[in-house]
């Protein structure tokens, strides 16, 4: 094969490679970029938040009062929350239905809390106003499952 | 055979459109989610919880420029958002006494100040006689910049969430 090409013509042709590749480069770093690294957020009259400390009592507080909700709401889900082999007689939605029905809820005072960790879990051991105890197994806030001991 | 200057030149444009149409087909969507974490510090929690509230409630008062500048300066540009279109991509809450109720939340380090936050949980609508979960499946995705106390919104139909929650449940 022969090849008729100047010197000038190769001269173009390596320039034009080069750019090519270059704005495919480009383009290929310009579409893959997902996460793009902020360092600031620009405040201005509607973006800004006070930030509020949540002690271990509160949030010991808000597991009570959200559980305590969840079975006068929606006691299908408050079922699901509940440890199954922690009471062995409350296996069904039924006997859960009848021993919550038994217990007395209307107190969501926290009269003693045993906060503990355990590996990835916390545990919020609770006695509350009315004597009931319950325990919070937590694996991130609000991911929660429940033992009525 | 004689190979000439414009020869080269066609194979070469074809071979510039072509890698160029390889890596838009092939654009990398997937995330890199090994850095993420299951929130477990209560007042990071709760702060991101009340940042999503100022969220609901400026939808809620039907305030297109207060959405606006809370949304991602990144997604608005990727969106092509401007104030008038802002509620093509943030679904309105018409409801007196909407709030936000959170469940497990994600987190990644982006830089030294800021978390990018990726949220699940209801609207509900509560009242004196009144109890109602308007949205059962509600998510986004919330920037906190922890020393300029400010933050800004990712809108995220729930793709992204699962796709994280997937990854965390492995």
């Amino acid at each position: 094969m022969d090849a008729e090409i100047s010197k000038k013509e190769y001269s173009i042709i390596a320039l034009l490679i080069i750019i090519f590749v270059g704005l495919d480069v480009l383009l290929y770093l310009f579409i893959n970029n997902n996460d793009k690294v902020i360092n600031k957020i620009e405040k201005n009259k509607y973006n800004t938040y006070k930030s509020t400390y949540i002690t271990v009592d509160k949030q010991a507080s808000i597991y009570l009062n959200n559980y305590y909700n969840l079975i006068r709401i929606d006691s299908k889900k408050a079922f699901e929350k509940f440890e199954k082999k922690s009471l062995s007689h409350l296996t069904t939605q039924e006997a859960f239905d009848d021993y919550v029905k038994k217990m007395n809820l209307s107190s969501t005072v926290v009269k003693k809390l045993y906060f503990h960790k355990v590996g990835k879990n916390a545990y919020y051991s609770i006695i509350d106003g009315n004597d009931n105890k319950v325990t919070f197994k937590v694996n991130g806030v609000m991911n929660y499952t429940v033992d009525f001991r | 055979m004689k190979i000439y200057f414009r020869d080269i030149l066609l194979v070469i444009i074809l071979v510039f459109i072509g890698a160029t149409i390889y890596i838009i087909v092939n654009k990398n969507d997937k995330k890199d989610l090994s850095n993420i974490k299951v929130v477990d510090n209560s007042t990071q929690y709760y702060n991101v919880v009340s940042v999503v509230n100022k969220y609901v409630h400026y939808s809620n008062e039907d305030d297109k420029s207060k959405i606006f500048k809370i949304l991602d300066d990144d997604y608005i540009y990727k969106k092509g958002i401007d104030a008038s279109n802002v509620f093509k991509y943030v679904r309105k809450y018409s409801d007196g006494n909407v709030s936000f109720k959170g469940d497990i939340m994600y987190y990644e380090k982006i830089s030294d100040n800021i978390n990018k936050y990726y949220v699940s949980g209801q609207i509900e609508s509560v009242s004196m006689n009144d109890y109602e979960i308007i949205d059962e499946n509600f998510y986004t995705i919330v920037l906190v910049d922890n020393k300029n106390s400010s933050f800004s919104i990712i809108p995220d139909d729930g793709k992204t969430f699962k796709e994280v929650e997937k990854w965390m449940l492995k």
